[in-house]
């Protein structure tokens, strides 16, 4: 099977690639739309939040005194989910459209760096200095991702602990930080570091006469 | 590069032309214009052996080494 070049398993990837761009731009696009008409046009937004429990017992969750409007919360043992309702504020829409757009920022800066690497790989010239720089370019934004998880994980464990109690009792929170994205993204990193080298080796033999 | 090549001058003294040389030599006349521009970061032994046998010169004659 012909892995670069037309025609080749690159060219199928390139496509997959050139598509998965488009698509995201545009749930970019129509997602940031939809949360600002709902913004808009609603009082009060119904929220989900994903958690992990320690327990599988049923178990009541309230809104905490120091809550400021949640209403309506119910938990989803099974599913994991707290769902509630809360009014909407500027800090609110603030807050959900920046997760959106930093998370489609990194997603995007990456696709399009992989657009560009496998244009490169259909033309038959993977070794350019370009490339070395682009996959260095996607490994420190997946190393990015870890700590900005960490920190949006921080303020959504200070938010439950501010609004919720179970059975009466302040939540109890717990954070990891993300070793595994990080690793893969040190590997990258490594990997480009190669490339480079392969760049330079590659530009040495084109210029020996 | 302190390395400068005198193909130019060997040319010269034997009334060859460049695409001559590189038919005699079987090296194509890109590989020749990067050499004879000093853009080579290496040259075979096996380049350098058969230019210096259809020029009739040294490799002294071809390569100079100027200090910067």
């Amino acid at each position: 099977m012909k892995t670069l070049g037309q025609y080749s398993l690159s060219a199928f990837l390139k496509f997959i690639i050139y598509a998965s761009w488009y698509i995201q731009l545009f749930f970019l696009v129509l997602l940031t739309v939809l949360l600002t008409i709902s913004f808009i046009a609603k009082d009060n937004i119904q929220s989900d939040l994903t958690v992990r429990l320690t327990q599988s017992k049923p178990m009541a969750v309230t809104p905490a005194p120091t809550a400021t409007n949640i209403n309506n919360v119910t938990l989803k043992l099974n599913a994991g989910e707290l769902y509630f309702t809360q009014d909407k504020s500027v800090p609110l829409v603030i807050y959900n459209l920046g997760v959106m757009w930093i998370g489609f920022a990194i997603s995007l800066g990456i696709t399009n760096l992989l657009r560009k690497i496998f244009d490169s790989l259909t033309d038959n010239n993977p070794f350019v200095i370009e490339n070395a720089q682009r996959l260095r370019q996607i490994a420190l934004l997946i190393i990015l991702i870890a700590p900005l998880t960490f920190m949006r994980d921080l303020f959504l464990n200070w938010y439950l602990r501010q609004n919720f109690v179970i059975d009466g009792s302040v939540i109890q929170t717990h954070l990891t930080l993300d070793f595994k994205t990080v690793f893969i993204g040190l590997i990258l990193l490594i990997i480009a570091e190669i490339f480079r080298i392969g760049t330079r080796l590659k530009e040495e033999q084109e210029l020996t006469v | 590069m302190p390395i400068y090549i005198n193909l130019d001058l060997q040319l010269v003294k034997k009334k060859m032309s460049l695409t001559e040389l590189s038919e005699r030599v079987d090296i194509t006349m890109s590989n020749l214009s990067i050499l004879k521009q000093g853009k080579a970061k290496a040259v075979r032994f096996s380049t350098l052996e058969a230019i210096c046998r259809e020029l009739e010169c040294q490799p002294g004659d071809i390569l100079e080494y100027k200090a910067e």
